[in-house]
């Protein structure tokens, strides 16, 4: 009876990693082969589903072994499926033969060339042999087609961050926030580009992103910093008078308030946390 | 009224083979239906298209959330009168028509055979080689009103309205065996025929795509319109304004 509430509980994680799209390769790995394996015949269609979530899990840990396994059940059922090719191309990248990959990736590309999935496969291939530019130029043209897709601004956001190429981080930020205005880390990261850039200009809209961040979420540490950081650096080094002095300082005194009082307040928490597991 | 028997003949010959016979062709259909279908590849042009219009959708509601020369560049993409994404675009009336394109005349013709064709022929058969028996009854007393769903066929005035007629028996089973559907061939099943006849209702609607040169006019129209102010202007003040006395803590300890 345990052993089958087991299997039917791996089950039901892995379906739910698949709905929140959770990646955590060697967790699959061990739910299949301890649980799932010997079970195989019970999951009925959605064997194949699954199948194909364990051999991108087990790829992920190289787990060739494992991999193989599911590759061989699924190309057997499905061949000349997209799909299995696409698995094909990523086993051809966990093996670090990259010629051989690109070469099916465009293959299938040709057959249909709106696949997101392998363009984006693409992308990453690029990145994991640290070929950034290369990487940021398939992306960029991804992007001019699959305007909506924000993973990927947010993927094209980091590449240009890693080639200090802040002013088109910039612009990717700037569709990120726009997808969702009230998501705090956009706001956030948007305002450290900014920060980073520096200038006048540019630190003031920091200060601004900052602030909207800490409106948006009063706990973002990072961003109360970030606006403390920002404001003072306005009020000594770029301030345009007495006043914008003057004002800069009162946002920062404002932000190391706020810091100091979070810090007090959870130090409390933990002191009180402390006494109670100390009587117990 | 004296009570009605009915010839136990009726059971085997005409009650059972109706619900056999739906329950088949059912099954036949949807095995059918999955050997036909066609993959349905998305052009990438039209791909992009609708991620654009999106785009410029989230780029007006959302665009007093960048800052106001961050949106005027997008804005220009879009607009601007000589090299504007929306003024340059140029793309064919996608209005296909049927006679022109000859896989979508294939698909119209795979949908009517596995569609339309089954619903006329077997409901005329089942009407001509079943008509006019009385198969069932339903065990509660129903008001006049339920005769013609349920005993199509028979017109008979003083009969009883719980008595089932055959061809009211075979629609019967042709809307009520949906869950025997799910329980046999699993979900998303295609032997199901009131899915496809809503899929008929509302597929003419949906055929045609729309054109995309109008949809980029309208954005452009909208996104003209669209003159944002900046939502982040003056947030310091709103964020700050709920702290009273804010010289106190860092001008003395830390740059003093």
């Amino acid at each position: 009876m345990a052993s089958k509430n087991n299997w039917e509980e791996a089950r039901n994680y892995l379906r739910k990693m698949r709905e929140e799209q959770m990646r955590d390769g060697e967790y699959v790995v061990r739910l299949w082969e301890e649980y799932l394996e010997d079970n195989s015949h019970k999951l009925g269609d959605e064997l194949w589903t699954v199948y194909e979530q364990v051999c991108i899990a087990a790829l992920d840990c190289r787990r060739m072994d494992v991999a193989e396994i599911c590759f061989e059940a699924l190309s057997a059922k499905f061949p000349g499926s997209v799909r299995v090719r696409r698995l094909q191309g990523m086993k051809y990248e966990a093996e670090e033969r990259y010629e051989y990959a690109r070469r099916e990736y465009d293959d299938i590309l040709e057959e249909d060339n709106a696949n997101m999935f392998v363009r984006k496969r693409k992308v990453a291939m690029l990145k994991s042999q640290n070929k950034i530019a290369e990487a940021i130029e398939e992306l960029y043209q991804y992007t001019k087609k699959f305007m909506t897709d924000f993973e990927a601004w947010m993927e094209l956001c980091d590449l240009y961050l890693v080639e200090q190429d802040y002013t088109k981080a910039v612009f990717c930020m700037e569709e990120l926030i726009m997808s969702n205005p009230h998501n705090h880390l956009y706001h956030q990261k948007y305002a450290e580009i900014k920060y980073t850039q520096g200038g006048a200009e540019n630190m003031e809209l920091a200060r601004s992103y900052f602030a909207q961040a800490v409106k948006l979420n009063p706990n973002n540490m990072r961003a109360l910093y970030g606006m403390f950081l920002s404001s003072s650096h306005l009020a000594h080094n770029l301030s345009k008078g007495q006043k914008d002095k003057q004002t800069n300082t009162k946002y920062a005194a404002w932000a190391a308030q706020q810091i100091t009082e979070k810090y007090e307040t959870s130090q409390k928490q933990e002191q009180t946390s402390e006494t109670k597991y100390g009587r117990v | 009224m004296a009570e009605l028997l009915l010839d136990p003949d009726i059971r085997f010959w005409v009650f059972l083979p109706i619900v056999l016979i739906t329950l088949f062709i059912g099954i036949i259909r949807h095995y059918l239906t999955i050997l036909l279908s066609s993959e349905k590849k998305s052009d990438l042009q039209q791909v992009a298209d609708s991620h654009i219009l999106i785009r410029s959708r989230i780029l007006r509601e959302n665009g007093k959330y960048i800052p106001k020369q961050a949106f005027l560049m997008r804005k220009r993409y879009f607009n601007d009168e000589e090299k504007g994404f929306f003024k340059t675009e140029k793309r064919e009336a996608a209005v296909k028509s049927p006679m022109t394109d000859p896989t979508m005349m294939t698909d119209m013709l795979k949908g009517n055979v596995t569609n339309v064709l089954p619903m006329i022929v077997i409901g005329g058969w089942i009407n001509w080689a079943f008509s006019g028996f009385l198969t069932t009854k339903v065990p509660f007393p129903l008001t006049l009103r339920f005769k013609p769903m349920l005993q199509r066929g028979v017109e008979l005035v003083s009969l009883d309205a719980s008595w089932v007629s055959s061809a009211s028996w075979y629609f019967l089973n042709v809307f009520g065996l949906r869950s025997m559907y799910t329980l046999i061939l699993g979900q998303d099943n295609a032997a199901d025929q009131t899915k496809a006849m809503q899929e008929q209702m509302s597929g003419s609607a949906m055929m045609a795509p729309p054109d995309p040169m109008k949809a980029f006019k309208a954005e452009w129209e909208a996104l003209e319109l669209c003159n944002p102010q900046w939502a982040l202007q003056g947030i310091e003040e709103d964020l700050t304004d709920t702290i009273i006395k804010p010289e106190t803590i860092y001008i003395k300890n830390k740059f003093a």
